[in-house]
């Protein structure tokens, strides 16, 4: 059967889509117990740098936090291309999310570094690096995903019918983007 | 009355278990607050007790008397279920679970806070790998693993850890208590009887979790004052080379690197107090227990130790090499800090 | 060719071109995949019930000479973590893979290969951990490792590092697999099976996947900071440098508790399975049983830090989990009684997995009342840490998950090879597990109220506990014996030929339509279901369930 073809047959992607909800809901757990260990921390603990965080301390995470935001644009974009049978925007779609998406974990790396904080410092070295460091490997899943799906992409594997990979493929770039937010306020913010 | 009650019952529980006299079980309590668990724990028993004939029973019976012939082979009608019979088997044991909490929470406020007591003992216990510490602030004593108590005291301890988590449990005077790094817990416990009560660390600890065991010596208000008295003394100066060259060694020899003797003098200023693996070895003697209570300390079992520590008690910290002479030279100067 | 035929030709369900081990190697039929989950958990059963033996003869007397110190403490570690993650939970994940397509009248799991996946890295990841062993010595901390004992300097060498690996890698296949249960169990049932219908095997596997998604990840994150901890250099249990030591027992057990749950509900179910069945019934109460699983499950999230009553938490915060713990223990007894009305009225066959499973309700109970002593906070106090603990999860564990297991094993042995296991042999299995397993466990209630500790590889004389622990390692080898014969009538029953009948129990549930053993395809039609009991329809149209108005 010819791509297009196979393309245009619709797929009922009902199992999949459990499959990841039930797999978000075990991360939700992972990164809620590690966010509840660094809180239980950080309880009682009154030199915790970031108590009182400076504009210059939160500005390159506050940019990161928008890169980020943006590459969730941009993937809820690629969906919506593909749903309209506009193959050329989801490529771009899936580029730009995974470049931001790259952006942000080196964003993350150097802001670690610019701070000068390392893992073991005291205890909220750990914290920064454990919760930082799980998140952008989770993000550096994500943009595996958005690569592998880019190439599909370009190899005409997408239609309006049958795009499964690409929304299970955008909703972990949600969750992904969802975290730091969360993760952002409670590292940064509070 | 109800301390009557509460005796007999316990008696009766302790009944069964006759054949252990000398073990360290709450349910031949000590002290008030073994006491009123014992009693607690005789109530819950019974209930439990109950219970399990009930629905034992109930088992067994259906199991004779539903027992199929061996030729039968009509299916019995159909039950599905009974609602009315279903909500009260849900509801009774609601029921009782609710009286089990209620039960509950009166005793841990029975247990929360000593009675007003004759006497009170500040008491710091500290747990070490594999060894317990016991300090009296207020009276300047410090000593090891045998811990002595005026009878009808009421003791306030605090609980702390310099490595990993024990747990500090004599049974016959409380519940225990974890022993946590980076948190000082309390225990309190009173005894009116005098006598010897067996504890071990219950938290598992490491190599040597079952070799750090406590002997609890509740003694009268005198004979604990002559102790507090004796153990208040600073230790003996040495006499002659031998005992001299134990003294040297004690103090700024090799024993130096994990035991002190006697009041260990305050660091100079801007070091750190210096972290001692080892008990304080003033009168070492006047203790009947050695190697987290697990030996008796006789001079014999003390050689031993100077010998070969790790036959012992393996793994333990004391892994120093002492050569004949220094051993004679010690047992000399030891045998006399009583 | 027929179904019947099928199996003959084919005795384990697939004709494949693959030959032999290759033919298991790259398998993803969920049939084979359960086979070789049950056969792996099996042998690492063997291993960690010799490490049992063994922590028996070195405390049959005080002052033992068995072991060392340093050998006991990594005995005790392995037979826990074995047991628990390495024989119960694959026992039943293979049980379940067998059963639950079948059960609900689908031809395999959700996702086949994601199956076989989870299979391989769980053996895997028991080997590795076994490896620790070579690579200078096993985990030697306790099945839940406390810190700050397992970092360093107080665990030098890579045991621990083995042992947080290993729990990873197991959480990952446990993940997995409780996904594809899910999965299957929601998008796969066969036409008219309601969950209304679902037989309560399959419900249990449905509660205790859930289960394992929400609390496999606090065990996650705890071994996954461990590793930071010991590895990067992380605080995260380091107390010196703002760690803390009670955060491991929090992540440990907001993990550990529904983990219990994870280990008992699925041996609930497969008796709720055999109970009925051999009494000629249906389940008594079934909206009632399921309930009270999904309450299990929720409360179950609930009650964490009941393991840590002695950790001097505010008594306000030990009331709390008091309260819940006591509560839990509701919908847990309802599913006993809802066993016992099962078999009243009924016409009860005692075959040996009706024995396994009669031993289960009376073990259980044992079990489930001095659980209840253990939410008594001022009475916890006293037996916490000690060997009344050690008593209750072994009349919980053994006397309940083992004993639903091998009820289960007895049961759908037919199934699996077409032959039925010896019930001669198989009584004798009982009997003694049943009496050894009581002569090991009771006394360990009297210990704990004698003072005796948990995990001390020795103790001395004089305190009254010697000849209790002598009676427990007579009782290990009876216990020991019981299990040898269930091996002896494993063996002698393949051996035996096969009568491939469909149906040896005169069985109600869908799983004993399909062949002895099934085709690779499991039905050749997919039925429809009416009822609960779908075959005790067709056998009996005019007591059928469908016709009691529901």
């Amino acid at each position: 059967m010819s791509s297009q073809a196979l393309a245009a047959r619709p797929r009922d992607d009902g199992k999949e889509r459990t499959a990841l909800y039930i797999v978000l809901a075990a991360e939700a757990v992972f990164f809620g117990t590690l966010i509840l260990s660094y809180l239980y921390l950080r309880v009682g603990q009154f030199d915790w740098p970031f108590n009182h965080p400076t504009l210059s301390q939160l500005i390159i995470p506050a940019l990161n936090t928008a890169i980020l935001l943006l590459s969730g644009v941009s993937a809820w974009g690629s969906e919506r291309a593909i749903l309209e049978a506009r193959e050329g925007r989801l490529r771009l779609g899936l580029l730009v999310t995974l470049l931001l998406g790259l952006v942000f974990v080196a964003g993350q790396v150097f802001e670690f570094n610019r701070a000068g904080m390392r893992p073991s410092d005291q205890a909220f070295g750990g914290v920064f690096f454990a919760l930082m460091g799980f998140h952008a490997l989770h993000v550096l899943a994500g943009i595996v995903i958005l690569a592998i799906n880019l190439v599909r992409a370009f190899a005409g594997d997408f239609s309006p019918a049958r795009h499964m990979a690409v929304s299970l493929g955008s909703w972990f770039w949600y969750f992904v983007v969802a975290v730091w937010l969360v993760l952002f306020a409670a590292l940064f913010l509070i | 009355m109800r301390f009557l009650k509460k005796e007999l019952s316990v008696l009766a529980l302790t009944g069964v278990l006759s054949g252990c006299a000398g073990s360290p079980t709450f349910l031949t309590p000590a002290s008030p607050v073994a006491q009123d668990v014992a009693w607690l724990y005789r109530i819950i028993v019974y209930m439990a007790a109950v219970v399990f004939v009930l629905v034992e029973g109930l088992l067994i019976y259906s199991i004779f008397r539903f027992r199929r012939r061996s030729d039968d082979r009509v299916e019995p009608p159909q039950l599905y279920g009974n609602p009315r019979l279903e909500l009260i088997w849900t509801g009774t044991p609601v029921l009782l679970v609710a009286t089990l909490f209620v039960l509950t929470i009166r005793t841990m406020g029975a247990v929360a806070a000593p009675p007003a007591a004759s006497t009170d003992i500040q008491l710091r216990i500290i747990g070490h790998q594999w060894w317990w510490e016991f300090d009296y602030p207020d009276l300047g004593v410090v000593t090891a693993n045998e811990l002595h108590l005026p009878a009808g005291a009421a003791v306030h301890a605090t609980l702390d850890s310099v490595d990993v988590i024990h747990s500090f449990w004599i049974p016959q005077l409380s519940g225990k208590v974890d022993v946590i790094p980076g948190q000082t817990n309390t225990i309190w416990f009173q005894s009116d009887q005098p006598g010897e009560y067996h504890g071990q660390c219950a938290e598992f600890c490491g190599l040597n979790h079952a070799n750090m065991r406590i002997k609890a010596v509740v003694e009268t208000p005198a004979e604990f004052d002559a102790w507090v008295s004796n153990q208040k003394l600073p230790p003996p100066p040495a006499e002659g080379p031998a005992e001299q060259k134990a003294f040297d060694l004690i103090t700024h020899g090799i024993c130096s690197n994990c035991h002190a003797l006697g009041e260990v003098p305050p660091p100079p200023p801007g070091q750190p107090e210096k972290k001692l693996v080892g008990p304080n070895l003033n009168h070492l003697m006047s203790r009947s227990v050695i190697a987290g209570a697990t030996y008796e300390l006789t001079p014999d079992n003390l050689k031993r130790w100077l010998q070969d520590a790790q036959r012992m008690k393996p793994g333990n910290d004391m892994i120093v090499k002492l050569n004949p002479d220094e051993i004679e030279a010690l047992m000399a100067y030891l045998t006399r800090l009583k | 060719m027929t179904a019947q035929a099928q199996a003959q030709a084919h005795p384990y369900g697939t004709a494949s071109e693959k030959a032999g081990i290759l033919d298991w190697v790259m398998t993803v039929d969920h049939k084979k995949i359960g086979i070789m989950y049950m056969v792996t958990a099996f042998a690492f059963f063997l291993i960690g019930g010799t490490f049992a033996l063994l922590m028996r003869l070195q405390l049959a007397q005080p002052n033992g000479r068995v072991l060392s110190n340093a050998t006991y403490n990594e005995i005790f570690t392995m037979h826990g973590t074995t047991m628990i993650f390495l024989v119960v939970m694959p026992l039943a994940a293979g049980l379940g893979n067998y059963l639950v397509p079948l059960m609900i009248g689908a031809r395999d799991m959700a996702f086949p290969k994601l199956n076989a996946l989870g299979y391989w890295v769980f053996l895997f990841a028991g080997i590795f951990l076994y490896s620790s062993f070579a690579f200078g010595g096993a985990p030697d901390t306790g099945w839940f490792s406390y810190a700050p004992l397992t970092e360093k300097p107080f665990s030098v060498g890579h045991a621990m590092d083995f042992w947080a690996l290993a729990i990873l890698l197991l959480g990952l296949a446990t993940t997995t697999g409780s996904l594809n249960f899910i999965v299957t169990i929601l998008q796969l049932r066969a036409p008219g099976m309601t969950f209304g219908r679902l037989p309560v095997f399959v419900w249990t596997i449905l509660v205790t996947s859930f289960l394992a998604v929400f609390a496999l990840p606090s065990l996650t994150t705890a071994g996954g900071l461990l590793l930071l901890d010991r590895q990067v250099g992380t605080h995260f249990f380091n107390v010196a440098q703002g760690g803390s030591a009670l955060l491991w027992q929090h992540l440990f057990w907001f993990f550990g508790h529904p983990e219990v749950y994870i280990l008992i509900l699925p041996a609930m179910g497969m008796i709720s399975e055999i109970i009925p069945v051999f009494s000629r019934q249906p389940i008594f109460g079934y909206k009632a049983i399921v309930l009270s699983a999904i309450a299990i499950g929720i409360l179950g999230f609930t009650v964490w830090a009941h393991h840590m009553f002695a950790t001097g938490m505010p008594n306000a915060t030990l009331a709390v989990f008091s309260a819940d713990s006591f509560l839990i223990g509701v919908p847990t007894g309802i599913k006993i009684f809802s066993w016992l009305g099962t078999m009243w009225g009924g016409k009860l066959r005692f075959k040996t997995p009706m024995l396994f499973a009669v031993g289960f309700v009376a073990l259980f109970l044992v079990g489930g009342l001095d659980g209840v002593h253990l939410a008594v906070i001022p009475v916890d106090w006293q037996v916490t840490d000690s060997y009344y603990v050690v008593a209750h999860i072994h009349y919980v564990l053994f006397g309940g998950a083992i004993f639903g297991l091998f009820g289960a094993l007895y049961y759908w042995f037919p199934k699996i090879t077409g032959r039925m296991m010896g019930e001669g042999l198989g009584k004798w299995n009982f009997w003694l597990m049943f009496i050894g397993m009581n002569l090991v466990f009771m006394p360990m209630h009297v210990l704990g109220l004698l003072g005796m500790p948990r995990r001390i590889y020795t103790y001395g004389d004089g305190l009254g506990w010697g000849i209790w622990n002598l009676i427990e390692t007579i009782g290990a080898f009876v216990v020991a014996l019981g299990i040898l014969l269930f091996m002896v009538n494993f063996v002698v029953s393949l051996r035996k030929p096969a009568t491939y009948e469909a149906d040896p129990w005169d069985a109600f549930t869908l799983e004993w339509k399909a062949s002895s053993p099934p085709a690779a395809y499991n039905f050749a039609e997919i039925p429809t279901v009416k009822s609960l009991r779908p075959l005790w329809d067709e056998k009996h149209p005019d007591l059928a369930d469908w016709r009691v108005r529901e």
